[in-house]
């Protein structure tokens, strides 16, 4: 694909991006979607939109697992073709896991933090040093030599996310990433990754949390892209929210309550406008 | 069972070390050929499995349960090396953690379990399969192959444990043995054929391996359906029969003795005069309860007997499931959350 | 645990290969030899000592295994009577003592070292890698799934309005629905890896 300088090519880009699943379900049709460097996209949609499977192309893990699902080599990082450079993508790529035990894989959460740099080929002391910094990153280097399984939950979450950044990806991929966290560990957790420089593209439901820090919203229903554009706009149109399994985040549906024709019942059942 | 530590004589200990290292070496081999990157995961998880299945208790009677052993079950998923890989790694936690088998009876035990147990309990297991075909093939050859892998087990077991000792304590050993086992062994059989009854109705691709399967080319007995595989099998069935016919076999010492020489079970050619009166010897009750021989021998035949009639039977009872098409019928318990 | 102890400072190969060391010594021991027995543990009196470990934790673990020991010693004890001229009740009681020493001998050192130092001295003694990689992975699943195994017979007890035990049917079934939990784990946990860079070979910030 052929780039110029004026416009570089985009920090994501698929091309119509198409999946099935070994049943032969089909779990991408045609996704087409381009995310700009140093943008925060949210991906949005009921279970089973295809969200993960969306995730897990990006890093070229899907096409070639077990050679089960039919892919098409549509998925371009930073102008790399996935299926043609799966090790220089994953160089770029960081995936966060929905549940850190999936990620957490070591016995001890230095050793875990460490192995990404590791297999990009760092010295053991490089590694090391890397790995210290970004558990100090996620405030951790307290617990560099316990076992992750003597971890919390949010603390366990905050050991990926620094594994991940120890592997220095220029693109942020977040699976749920405030899923199964307690209040205090979610705004801790956000914080965080909103602090981060890199693009961004995280799938969820949280919604409060994509006003937050995502200023786009990408809505993928049965493998389609339903909706594009931003989130406060996005996120705003009830009936479009609703036919698509989500619900208006509380924030802006109290904001309508100040809407003279909406009752309290109409909001209650979500029929605000 | 897994042999503690001392109750195997060095010898046996050393020998069994070095094949079971020199197994578990290949099986290495073997499963990182066919798994690559995958092989580590792949085996701890299903090591981690393996455990974690092994504490599920089954209510046997009061204050008496069984659990899984999970030797053919890992076979049957993941294929017979890959299965023993398994096997070795829960032996090793088990020993070294948890103190459950010695260390230096750990290259026996893995002979028992992972050796015998899932290679050859797959080689059992894989030419049922194939005679019998579908899901009721699957589901027959892993009971019966798992009553047999318990009833090898126990007979390398005794071997090893009774190996430079006496004869007559080898038939000792094997009578308990076999008795024990054929308890243990209808167990590993009725839980191995209910889980992969369950896994069948509710993810058959697990096992059945349509297209890309984990163990295609890792099934040393697909290739030829013909003799090699049926010997190997045939050799098994017959092994294990013998470990239930072999205590009348007790009190005709003269060609056993041959065998035991052999196996190197019999320490000097005059040994004290244990053949001047073998009974009265038995008679005697050295370990207290435990010198009631003709009872024991019987009891073990018996065991072999009705252990033999009743897997085959629930194997057949359970396969039924399956006869009509393969398809899910009604009112079977597969709703696990 | 309390992780301050002398011994368990100690490098875990010496640690390893002493209690290895000590257990073959037992286990070579001829049937009968009381002094050096006496000898043995005497010296694994005062590891036990300097170890820390309760010794009740010791006793109770000890006396599951005795009766099993009891029981093989009591089948084996007849022939090994007859060559070394002891009488059988000595035999399995030499046999008895024997295990128990090596037995002891292994709790102390599992008391003492951590796993992941155990096989990091394993490793560099010459395990093979692959097998210590799988051997750290499943220690690390086995809290996961034993968790999860938790949950599923919680869950399942929850429904079953019965006062005995869970049937054996429901038992598989919660076997069969772990080993399908424990494979989509394992492909996620590949994946993973695989997005970290693994390529089979672990690299480790020790050694």
């Amino acid at each position: 694909m052929a780039t110029n300088d004026a416009d570089p090519a985009p920090a994501v880009r698929l091309g119509g991006l198409t999946y099935d699943y070994p049943d032969g379900r089909r779990a991408l049709d045609g996704v087409d979607l381009a995310i700009a460097s140093g943008e925060s996209t949210a991906l949005v949609g009921p279970n089973g939109a295809g969200k993960s499977t969306l995730l897990l192309h990006l890093n070229g893990l899907l096409p070639g697992r077990r050679k089960w699902g039919r892919s098409n080599p549509s998925v371009w990082i930073d102008g790399l073709d996935v299926a043609r450079n799966a090790a220089a993508v994953r160089r770029k790529v960081g995936l966060l896991f929905q549940d850190p035990d999936d990620q957490l894989f070591s016995t001890s959460v230095l050793e875990d933090v460490a192995f990404g740099p590791l297999n990009l080929g760092l010295g053991k002391a490089d590694a090391r040093r890397v790995a210290l910094e970004c558990l100090a990153r996620v405030d951790l280097e307290h617990a560099a030599e316990r076992p992750p399984h003597h971890l919390s939950f949010g603390e366990r979450k905050r050991v990926c996310l620094a594994g991940v950044l120890a592997c220095e990806p220029s693109v942020l991929v977040l699976d749920e990433p405030t899923a199964n966290l307690d209040p205090r560990a979610r705004r801790r957790f956000l914080a965080l990754i909103a602090s981060l420089p890199v693009t961004k593209l995280i799938a969820t439901h949280d919604l409060e949390m994509v006003l937050e820090i995502c200023p786009r919203t990408v809505l993928l229903d049965a493998g389609r892209i339903v909706a594009d554009g931003p989130s406060r706009e996005i996120l705003d149109d009830g009936p479009l929210l609703e036919a698509h399994g989500l619900e208006k985040p509380l924030s802006l549906a109290l904001s309508s309550l100040d809407r003279p024709h909406c009752t309290f019942r109409d909001f209650v059942n979500g029929k605000d406008e | 069972m897994h042999i503690p530590d001392v109750l195997i004589n060095p010898g046996p200990s050393i020998a069994t070390t070095a094949v079971g290292a020199a197994g578990l070496a290949y099986a290495l081999r073997r499963v990182e050929e066919r798994h690559g990157p995958r092989a580590t995961s792949l085996m701890g998880m299903s090591a981690a499995f393996v455990f974690a299945a092994q504490m599920v208790n089954f209510p046997v009677g009061p204050g008496v349960s069984g659990h899984l052993l999970g030797g053919v079950l890992s076979a049957v998923i993941l294929g017979p090396w890959a299965g023993a890989v398994v096997i070795a790694a829960v032996l090793i936690v088990q020993c070294l953690l948890f103190q459950d088998g010695g260390v230096t009876a750990l290259g026996a035990n893995f002979v028992n379990m992972g050796l015998i147990g899932a290679v050859g309990g797959y080689a059992i297991y894989g030419p049922i399969r194939r005679a019998l075909g579908g899901r009721r093939g699957i589901l027959i050859g892993s009971m019966i192959a798992a009553w047999f892998s318990v009833l090898l087990a126990a007979g390398a077991f005794t071997i090893e444990l009774a190996a430079g000792a006496g004869r007559e304590d080898f038939f000792r050993v094997l009578s308990w043995m076999a008795l024990v086992h054929a308890a243990i062994g209808v167990g590993e059989a009725l839980i191995t054929g209910l889980v992969v009854r369950v896994v069948l109705l509710t993810r058959p691709e697990l096992i059945e391996h349509e297209g890309e399967g984990r163990d295609e080319a890792d099934r040393p007995f697909a290739r030829a359906p013909g003799w090699a595989s049926t010997i190997v099998a045939g050799l098994g069935v017959a092994l294990g029969v013998a470990v239930f016919a072999s205590p009348f076999a007790w009190d005709r010492p003269d060609g056993l003795e041959f065998v035991g020489e052999r196996l190197g079970f019999l320490p000097e050619p005059e040994a004290p005069p244990i053949l001047a009166a073998p009974m009265a010897d038995y008679q005697a009750p050295v370990p207290p309860g435990l010198g009631v021989v003709d009872e024991v021998k019987l009891a073990t035949a018996a065991a072999g007997l009705v252990g033999t009639l009743v897997v085959f039977a629930l194997a057949w009872t359970m396969s039924r499931v399956f006869v009509a098409g393969d398809s899910r019928p009604d009112g079977v318990m597969v709703d696990v959350a | 645990m309390s992780p301050d102890g002398p011994l368990h400072r100690l490098d875990a190969r010496v640690k390893l290969i002493a209690a290895v060391g000590f257990v073959v010594a037992v286990v070579a021991l001829r049937p009968g030899s009381w002094r050096l027995l006496g000898g043995l543990a005497a010296i694994l009196a005062v590891i036990v000592a300097a170890s820390g470990v309760s010794p009740m934790r010791l006793l109770t673990r000890w006396l599951g295994f005795a009766v099993v020991v009891g029981f093989l010693a009591a089948l084996t004890s007849r022939s090994l009577a007859e060559r070394t001229g002891l009488s059988p009740a000595l035999v399995v009681a030499d046999l008895l003592a024997r295990n128990s020493l090596a037995i002891v001998m292994m709790m102390v050192l599992a008391h003492v070292t951590p796993w992941t130092k155990l096989l990091g001295a394993m490793r560099r003694l010459g395990l093979p890698a692959a097998l210590a990689t799988t051997l750290a992975f499943m220690y690390r699943y086995l809290f996961v799934l034993r968790d999860e195994l938790d949950r599923m017979t919680t869950a399942r007890r929850a429904r079953s309005f019965r006062r005995t035990g869970l049937s054996f049917g429901t038992l598989a079934g919660l076997i069969a629905a772990l080993l399908s939990r424990a494979l989509e784990r394992e492909e996620r946990v590949f994946e993973a890896m695989t997005a970290r860079g693994w390529d089979g070979t672990l690299r480790t910030l020790d050694d």
